[in-house]
């Protein structure tokens, strides 16, 4: 609202100034517009004084606005010394704790006064308070086919007959090397069904699972008909048959951290030239995925 | 004259109280139907009026128990589909398959079935482990329903 005002009346009293020079017969320059105006001054990287009104440059840094009177940059939260590399006052957190954002893991965190945990490099920081690690990349989910796709038929039960095809997919989920073991995931599957290319169905459900010691979650993955006798097998496989799958995993992470990731896998039976046979196979689209944090809640402002 | 008045007033005074006016004001008001004893019926309607869509689904919650794993058996949500959608209606396969066809895929816990029609298709989706099914869903395809 202020750089609006700034706007609409700089332009307005210079040329007050430029209409009371002439009428004194005085020129103008430059500097002398620079000087009058020019209501607040920064420092760029060059050294080089700009106005800080220049609205055509704006912030400074990552996106901050510099102040003008002191050299700081305002992150939000706190304010930023560039020249020291450091905060000007400890961090803080709505809630009140003793070290707020620490990681007993990275010492780097205790210091309540870097920057990004000394890793400018690395990082940038959204609102002047210390990001958190991100603990979701240590951990990575690998697929693996456990069971190839086999096609069976059942025998005939009450004027139908079911044939399906079932394999079976297992995510192991590991944090670094260590499994992880009893965790609570939560899967949000998406399949896409066609057959000869036309789509049948899309549709998306959810569900909680536990990974078991070895951090694996196994996945069951079938899809079958059920119709009048002699009729399902050739459903299965006289036409091609594709189911693909999206699933987005989320667990919450030894450290606490919400962790999501996604894995792609194809069913189908469509041989090398895209023709149906009675083969199918289960292509792991992600064989290994490294999680990222999922949607975190805002930090206290 | 005015006593018929006072009558119907004192009558009216308790059905008025268990609308939801008060208490339960703020929240979104729902129509739902005992199709068999603990089992719910759900509509849902095209904005002309006309019906698009139903779910089918067992309480939890009766005054006997709290049942955590309440489903239906496959039998019994065919029975309410013959109810609610007759054959006559339903028209021949839907999506190119033989009128009847069941389509089931599995991945990892869960398991849905669709068997499509022409005109009207019977989704359900249940647990790998449990031959019943959660909810069943009946959509008149020709009907749709509105985008919220």
């Amino acid at each position: 609202m202020l750089a609006a005002a700034k706007d609409e009346f700089v332009p307005l009293l210079a040329a007050v100034l430029l209409a009371e020079n002439s009428r004194r017969g005085v020129a103008t320059s430059t500097n002398e517009l620079h000087r009058a105006f020019c209501l607040a001054n920064s420092n760029t990287a060059t050294g080089l004084d700009v106005c800080l009104y220049d609205s055509g440059r704006g912030s400074r840094s990552t996106g901050k606005e510099r102040d003008a009177e002191s050299g700081l940059d305002y992150f939000g939260a706190r304010y930023y010394g560039s020249g020291l590399g450091r905060f000007t006052s400890p961090d803080w957190s709505a809630r009140p704790e003793p070290v707020p954002y620490a990681d007993l893991g990275n010492p780097q965190s205790l210091n309540q006064y870097s920057y990004v945990l000394n890793n400018p490099l690395g990082r940038a920081d959204a609102d002047g308070h210390c990001p958190a690690e991100d603990q979701c990349s240590k951990i990575t989910v690998t697929a693996q086919v456990a069971k190839e796709p086999t096609v069976k038929t059942d025998p005939p039960k009450g004027g139908k007959q079911t044939a399906t095809v079932e394999g079976e997919v297992h995510y192991t989920i590991k944090d670094g090397v260590k499994p992880l073991a009893g965790t609570q995931v939560h899967e949000v599957v998406t399949n896409q069904v066609s057959r000869d290319g036309v789509q049948q169905r899309a549709q998306t459900t959810t569900r909680d699972d536990k990974t078991n010691e070895q951090g694996v979650i196994g996945d069951q993955v079938s899809h079958s008909y059920t119709a009048i006798p002699g009729l399902a097998e050739g459903m299965l496989t006289d036409s091609v048959n594709t189911k693909e799958t999206t699933q987005v995993l989320t667990i919450t992470s030894p450290s606490g951290a919400v962790c999501q990731c996604t894995e792609k896998r194809t069913l189908t039976n469509a041989d090398a030239n895209g023709q149906a046979s009675d083969e199918y196979r289960i292509d792991l689209k992600t064989p290994k995925v490294q999680m990222s944090p999922a949607q975190t809640p805002p930090k206290p402002q | 004259m005015i006593k018929p008045i006072i009558w119907v007033g004192v009558y009216c005074l308790p059905l008025l109280l268990a609308l939801p006016t008060g208490r339960f004001s703020q929240y979104h008001r729902i129509e739902s139907y005992e199709i068999r004893p603990g089992i719910l019926l759900t509509p849902v309607y095209a904005p002309d009026g006309e019906l698009c869509k139903v779910s089918i689904e067992r309480r939890r919650y009766s005054k006997v128990s709290v049942d955590l794993d309440a489903d239906i058996p496959k039998e019994q949500i065919d029975s309410f589909f013959d109810e609610l959608a007759p054959q006559q209606e339903r028209g021949k396969g839907g999506l190119g398959l033989p009128a009847g066809t069941e389509v089931t895929e599995t991945d990892g816990g869960t398991r849905t079935t669709l068997i499509p029609y022409e005109n009207v298709s019977l989704e359900m989706y249940g647990k790998t482990e449990s031959r019943n099914y959660a909810v069943a869903i009946i959509t008149w395809n020709k009907r749709p329903c509105a985008a919220k």
